[in-house]
């Protein structure tokens, strides 16, 4: 980057004039954008940024009456902002201007501003005379909290007293190059020194010592905490309502999770797959012969589950008393009255007490993961037609909400 | 930071007939349309993605252009600007039943309309025919649970039928948020254009200042309880010096861009069809090139002289000069900022 301090807008309108005119003879000509205007006198206004400018700073300047800021700075302020992102205003170090007058200006157009260190600082008067001009910017900025712009170099010291409240103490006060050949390559430690005690002095008026930056480092470190639980805590929600949206056996799975340890998507894995590899079994050995309507559960399947329904309500002496027993079953494991049981209408019962004890869920979860489990029995008994209906009302239709990838069983 | 906005003229043709509009008769009747290519020229500037940006769909009429033109436009903006929000004024007349589908999935359930009780009339020059149909779009807005703030154009013949005219008219329909605008005469200007240095058009009003807040301070005392217990909000009443002026182009010149369908830029949307205005087309130059036009530059120190007028006055910090469109007085006794509504709201905060 070039450094080019101290031209007039009248230099830069020609500046621009000429290099319009090198690429009106040679199309293929092109600037790359690399110097850095410093401290641009708007002795006219400035009409056209040179082609190569990656920055420019303009220096303020007062009107006629010597209470308000000259036209040509104004004007050449608000025609620069539309072409460039960096543009600031760069108070020289012997700048008499008010300084509300120019962070005034400053807030209203959200741009950036620079006091500038003076050219030679191996004297004590010119660092003096600098840093009093700093401080009173300084005081200001630190009174107005707008947030819109920043004041430089206070802004990167602050972030440097931010860092050594952190433990760190940078070797650098900037990393930003154009910022360490503004502020800190050219001048001396002493004089930097001096630059930085008056700022801490401005500082420890204004906001504190040491003190407040820790404070204020813990209040952002609380905060990112927070809201780190705060997303946390909205994630487990999401994942529990996707569990109870989008899976048939959402207290199954969180059962299986509170057993194995898994997380819940890991737990809804291992349910899926568990199932997925029956089905696939099922699939391999009782497949669908060519013809059968592939919508349709395969009727080999359906033979094998009435097998096991037969051999059910023979086994326990007919369909009357199966259908008590189912009926029984139905009862004590809620199966019926899950819905129930699940808007907290009914208690969950002293069997569901006892497996939550065993399985360390909420009663409420062990109840409807026991139902849930009976219910998958009882599907096989209905497909295989020992029973008619499983007695609990049909699930409502899943809505169908946008794919997340996170859990997919059933 | 006031928001920048950008106002999208996606065509300039009109299916209603305002004698005085800022459109010429001739752009209205064109049936022009703005090119994607256009538009995204206009968007893709960090103009917009560096800064709160909200992008106003507007005409002639907008909806004119059909749904799938009107969708291509909004998602290609969504694309270009994310975060931008979009909404559209339309003028109600004709309501499209797809409107209220777009205003949900872009527009944040709300549009804006603009209404006077004269000098807005049918295509056929009915005034009445106006109204009625006026009333029902806004009335299916407002039914499918889209917001749709009017502004009165608070012009001559509005003022002239009075206040009880206007009260009984806004009683009639379900909109529930009106707000006025100051009254300007383009049909006027357009006869002999005048601008000050830096394009700064000047611009006749059709009304006083005095006879436009005298007006409203009649509406608020006379139905002001009214309109009130009906549940109609209005802007211009509940004005709070602690949060400065609601109203709706204050201080804009710098962040205010309008684009018309033939890639012609200018400032304020008041301006689209004043050619003194102009900044360029982005038919022949870049956005860049635009924003640096010099007269854009002189516009808004021309609008910040305008405020240095109100110096003095006890309501500036908050009412920052008016409408910047307009003169800050007129020679009536009152200003465009409407110094006699923020009395009134300034004796209402310390009651």
């Amino acid at each position: 980057m070039q450094f080019l301090a101290g031209l007039k807008a009248s230099e830069l309108n020609q500046i621009f004039e000429k290099q319009a005119n090198e690429i009106k003879l040679n199309q293929a000509e092109k600037f790359d954008r690399n110097v850095a205007y410093t401290q641009v006198e708007c002795d006219v206004e400035l009409m056209r940024v040179p082609l190569d400018a990656a920055s420019v700073g303009l220096a303020p300047s007062l009107d006629e009456t010597g209470e308000a800021l000259c036209e040509n700075f104004v004007f050449s302020l608000l025609l620069i902002t539309g072409t460039l992102n960096q543009c600031t205003i760069d108070v020289p170090a012997d700048c008499s201007i008010d300084p509300a007058l120019v962070l005034s200006e400053a807030e209203q157009q959200s741009l950036n501003v620079r006091v500038l260190m003076p050219d030679d600082t191996s004297c004590i008067e010119p660092v003096r005379a600098y840093a009093d001009l700093l401080a009173k910017y300084s005081t200001l900025w630190l009174r107005q909290g707008s947030g819109t712009y920043s004041l430089s170099p206070l802004d990167g010291y602050l972030e440097y007293r931010f860092a050594r409240a952190l433990g760190h103490t940078p070797d650098q006060i900037t990393r930003n190059s154009e910022m360490q050949a503004l502020f800190t390559d050219s001048v001396s430690d002493e004089a930097m020194d001096y630059v930085k005690s008056r700022l801490d002095q401005v500082i420890e008026h204004e906001l504190g010592g040491d003190e407040y930056f820790r404070e204020q480092v813990d209040l952002i470190a609380s905060a990112i905490h927070l809201k780190n639980t705060e997303l946390r805590n909205a994630r487990l929600q999401m994942l529990e309502q996707e569990l109870d949206s989008r899976t048939p056996v959402p207290n199954l799975i969180r059962a299986v999770a509170s057993l194995t340890g898994l997380a819940i998507p890991d737990a809804a894995g291992m349910v899926y797959e568990i199932k997925h590899g029956i089905h696939t079994v099922l699939d391999k050995y009782l497949p669908r012969a060519e013809g059968d309507d592939i919508k349709a559960p395969s009727p080999k399947q359906l033979d094998l589950a009435s097998g096991i329904g037969s051999a059910f309500v023979s086994a326990l002496g007919g369909q009357a008393a199966f259908n008590a027993v189912w009926g029984e079953i139905a009862k004590v494991t809620q199966l019926k009255s899950s819905i129930d049981v699940d808007r907290g209408v009914e208690p969950p019962s002293e069997i569901a007490v006892k497996a939550a004890d065993s399985l360390g869920v909420e009663p409420k979860v062990a109840a409807l993961a026991i139902a849930e489990l009976t219910g998958m029995f009882g599907s096989i008994l209905k497909a295989g037609k020992a029973i008619e209906t499983l007695g609990i009302e049909k699930p409502a239709e899943v809505k169908t909400t946008a794919q997340s990838n996170i859990i997919a069983v059933g | 930071m006031a928001d920048h906005v950008a106002f999208i003229n996606v065509t300039r043709q009109c299916n209603v007939d305002c004698l005085r509009c800022y459109l010429t008769a001739e752009n209205r009747a064109r049936k022009e349309r703005l090119s994607l290519r256009t538009l995204e020229s206009f968007l893709n500037h960090h103009f917009w993605s560096d800064n709160q940006t909200v992008l106003i769909w507007e005409g002639g009429e907008a909806t004119v252009v059909g749904q799938k033109i009107m969708r291509e436009y909004c998602e290609r903006a969504r694309q270009i600007l994310p975060y931008a929000r979009q909404t559209m004024v339309t003028n109600c007349f004709a309501v499209p039943d797809w409107l209220p589908d777009l205003a949900n999935e872009f527009f944040g359930r709300q549009v804006e309309t603009t209404f006077a009780l004269g000098k807005k009339a049918s295509l056929k020059g009915d005034e009445a025919a106006y109204r009625l149909q006026f009333a029902r779009g806004l009335n299916k807005l407002w039914q499918a649970g889209i917001r749709c703030p009017v502004n009165i154009e608070l012009n001559r013949e509005t003022i002239d039928a009075g206040v009880d005219a206007l009260a009984d008219y806004m009683l009639s329909t379900d909109c529930m948020a009106w707000e006025f605008d100051l009254s300007v005469n383009f049909e006027s200007f357009r006869r002999r254009p005048e601008y000050a240095a830096g394009g700064v058009p000047i611009l006749p009003l059709t009304v006083s200042y005095s006879e436009v807040w005298k007006f409203l301070a009649e509406l608020e005392d006379r139905r002001g309880a009214e309109l009130e217990t009906a549940g109609i909000s209005i802007g211009a009443f509940n004005q709070d010096p602690l949060t400065g002026n609601n109203q709706f182009n204050v201080a804009s010149e710098k962040r205010f861009l309008t684009l018309n369908p033939d890639g012609v830029v200018t400032t304020n949307p008041l301006y689209s069809d004043l050619e003194g205005t102009h900044l360029g087309s982005l038919a022949d130059e870049t956005m860049a090139e635009l924003l640096s036009n010099p007269n854009r530059a002189r516009r808004v120190l021309a609008e910040r002289k305008r405020a240095a007028m109100c110096s003095g006055c006890v309501h500036l910090d908050y009412c920052s000069g008016g409408p910047s469109h307009v003169p800050v007085f007129d020679g009536s006794g009152e200003c465009a900022g409407g110094a006699a509504l923020w009395n009134r709201a300034l004796q209402r905060s310390h009651a």
